[in-house]
């Protein structure tokens, strides 16, 4: 499982990208996302997945705003950019390539 | 619990500047832990359960702290960002030098002192503007990164002296200028062109001071 999570922590930020291309989200959802699709097997640290927000900011792949919550907390959203679109493609397209060496190796 | 699971967070803040980032990332951090929390409750776990879980959901969260910390050694300025300012503040100069060029162009050419003088104080104000927004375009930059009483305080410190040679040398200059004003004006007695030199004179101060705090920023660094 180590090995799993090393190689899932290497791509947090495409896997956050792939979150956000369907429609604007927050933290805690997308967190909550990834352990449903991998069926509780696997879940970001809040720290691992803060930092990476913070790296996709700085970079212009992302972009945050505050949401307008009527009860409760209010929620920072993250919504992706043209140029994160473009970086989520090339970063797909690399994955696939890794991806078919590891088989043809392994 | 709730506090417990606050107070977790905000204690990992303790030694990071308190910038807006800082305070909007520790509000983040609470809001949506709180949120699983109570999602943990929900599913029928026990208070004691959900903060174990949320707490070691967490992760080592000097990461994010530290990345908060460091952001100051990386926020020096771009060789674009210093290209922008310079050509910002170049163009400023070059409007301040031709703004009395205006006048004298305008009344000795066209013969239309009033535009002339108009012009001159147009390009004076896109000049000022331009210097206004360079420096506020810049001063953002940096405070956004530091906290304000540290800023204040090493100011206070480092410039306290600066200051007082400042203002000498700034005094002596504008009575130096008054005596070429008046010994210009009494000796050609051309009154009305001759205030001119105010404003150069103020161009002039403006300019050496921008070189003076351009060379003590690139000291600092």
């Amino acid at each position: 499982m180590s090995i799993t999570s090393d190689i899932l922590r290497g791509h947090t930020e495409t896997i956050i990208l792939k979150q956000l291309l369907i429609s604007d989200s927050y933290g805690y959802q997308i967190n909550k996302y990834i352990q449903e699709k991998t069926d509780n097997q696997f879940e970001l640290k809040e720290a691992t997945l803060y930092s990476a927000f913070r790296r996709l900011e700085t970079a212009g792949y992302i972009v945050s705003y505050w949401g307008d919550e009527t009860t409760g907390a209010r929620r920072r959203y993250y919504s992706i950019t043209t140029t994160g679109k473009k970086y989520y493609e090339d970063s797909k397209k690399e994955w696939e390539e890794a991806k078919g060496l590891l088989d043809s190796l392994i | 619990m709730v506090a417990k699971i606050r107070n977790y967070i905000q204690r990992a803040f303790d030694d990071v500047p308190k910038t807006k980032k800082a305070m909007e990332l520790q509000e983040e951090l609470i809001a949506n832990c709180l949120e699983k929390f109570n999602d943990q409750l929900r599913i029928g776990k026990s208070e004691e359960e959900a903060y174990t879980a949320v707490i070691s959901g967490i992760g080592d969260l000097s990461e994010l702290t530290e990345g908060l910390k460091e952001r100051h050694s990386l926020s020096v300025e771009t060789p674009e960002q210093r290209k922008k300012s310079a050509v910002l503040v170049a163009t400023a100069v070059m409007l301040y030098i031709l703004s009395p060029m205006m006048v004298v162009f305008f009344s000795e050419v066209v013969n239309q002192s009033v535009i002339g003088v108009l012009m001159m104080f147009t390009f004076v104000a896109i000049a000022t503007g331009l210097l206004v927004y360079n420096a506020m375009t810049k001063s953002r930059y940096r405070r956004e990164e530091d906290t304000l009483v540290e800023e204040f305080k090493e100011w206070k410190s480092a410039k306290a002296k600066d200051r007082a040679i400042f203002e000498t040398v700034s005094s002596a200059y504008w009575l130096i200028v008054v005596g070429i004003y008046l010994f210009i004006s009494f000796t050609t007695l051309a009154w009305h062109y001759t205030w001119i030199i105010f404003i150069i004179a103020a161009a002039i101060g403006n300019i050496v001071k921008a070189i003076l705090l351009w060379r003590q920023s690139d000291e600092t660094k």
